[in-house]
């Protein structure tokens, strides 16, 4: 009896975090928005830097789709949300390693997104690189004292 | 009168802040040569990781080179730098892994080149952690280095369990 009732109660478990893994995975752009927004400022870092992958992803999208205006607006909130992502790590002194590793990354992928785009296009991405590479260095002097 | 000196002062102000700026700006890891390579090659994974891999390869033999020329000056800053660039690339390889993953192409083949330039890559960075530079001047790239082992060591293990999802998903296609 003992045992048939920790069977359920581990399939219960196991439906209930499949439940979240799916709900969160299929949570739109302003659901995590908002969580991010209401989260305990130590959890705020990465759930900002979910928001500015997501954009990144989408703004790659947008430019692969021609959409070029579209595709800009997603590049701007890749800056505002990876700077987001950048103060919130900074005022909770957490999960800085983290974040500069994922800005440097997100960084790597637009220049690469740069590459694959016309002259006149170029600009807005380099710049936006640019403002990545700026915040990661801003946590690493945050991080050691002075930049290294 | 006032706005005269306004606007002069405004453009001073404006110039001052100009080199600024530029100096922000970071130079494209790849040169345009590179960058045509890649170009030609966007809509083949295997040719377009085999690039990354020659030219990430090219910053780790750079910076050997580097270390090894006697003549050398500030030795750790261009350490640090050619260490950076070497990262810069080797994060656009695994970006570009991740984007032909999401387009479910075949990377088994290029998957077994890239592990065995993980294990090249990780046997010449712990050479360069262990070497016998002041500790002064490891001080200078000591933490851009154990990121750069940080970031390769990680990346092997993904793209070996890559590697074993591919064969594993491709074993089923055939059949």
């Amino acid at each position: 009896m003992t045992a048939m009732r920790l069977q359920t109660t581990i399939a219960a478990v196991l439906l209930a975090t499949s439940f979240l893994a799916f709900a969160y995975k299929t949570e739109t752009l302003q659901e995590l928005l908002a969580r991010a927004a209401s989260a305990k400022l130590d959890d705020q870092p990465a759930l900002y830097v979910e928001v500015a992958e997501r954009q990144l992803k989408s703004a790659d999208d947008l430019y692969t789709a021609s959409k070029v205006d579209d595709a800009r607006a997603a590049l701007r909130d890749v800056v505002t949300y990876s700077e987001t992502a950048h103060d919130s790590a900074i005022r909770s002194g957490k999960k800085l390693k983290n974040t500069e590793i994922a800005l440097r990354k997100m960084a790597a992928k637009l220049r690469d997104i740069k590459r694959s785009l016309n002259f006149d296009d170029q600009g807005p991405v380099q710049a936006a690189a640019d403002r990545l590479e700026n915040f990661r260095t801003d946590l690493l002097s945050h991080m050691f004292g002075k930049g290294r | 009168m006032r706005s005269t000196l306004g606007t002069l002062v405004g453009f001073i102000l404006a110039l001052s802040l100009l080199p600024t700026a530029s100096a922000q700006r970071r130079p494209d890891p790849l040169n345009p040569n590179e960058q045509d390579q890649l170009r030609d090659a966007a809509q083949d994974p295997a040719e377009r990781l085999k690039l990354y891999i020659l030219f990430a390869r090219t910053r780790l033999t750079a910076l050997e080179q580097m270390r090894a020329d006697p003549k050398t000056t500030d030795r750790a800053q261009q350490t640090r730098d050619r260490l950076q660039d070497f990262l810069d690339v080797y994060d656009e390889l695994n970006d570009n892994i991740d984007t032909f993953v999401g387009r479910k192409a075949d990377l088994r083949k290029p998957l077994k080149s890239v592990i065995e330039a993980d294990t090249e890559f990780q046997a010449k960075l712990r050479a360069l952690k262990s070497s016998s530079d002041s500790s002064k001047d490891q001080a200078k790239y000591d933490f851009l280095l154990s990121n750069v082992l940080d970031t390769v060591d990680g990346s092997v293990q993904d793209h070996r369990q890559l590697l074993n999802e591919q064969e594993e998903a491709f074993k089923h296609k055939k059949k």
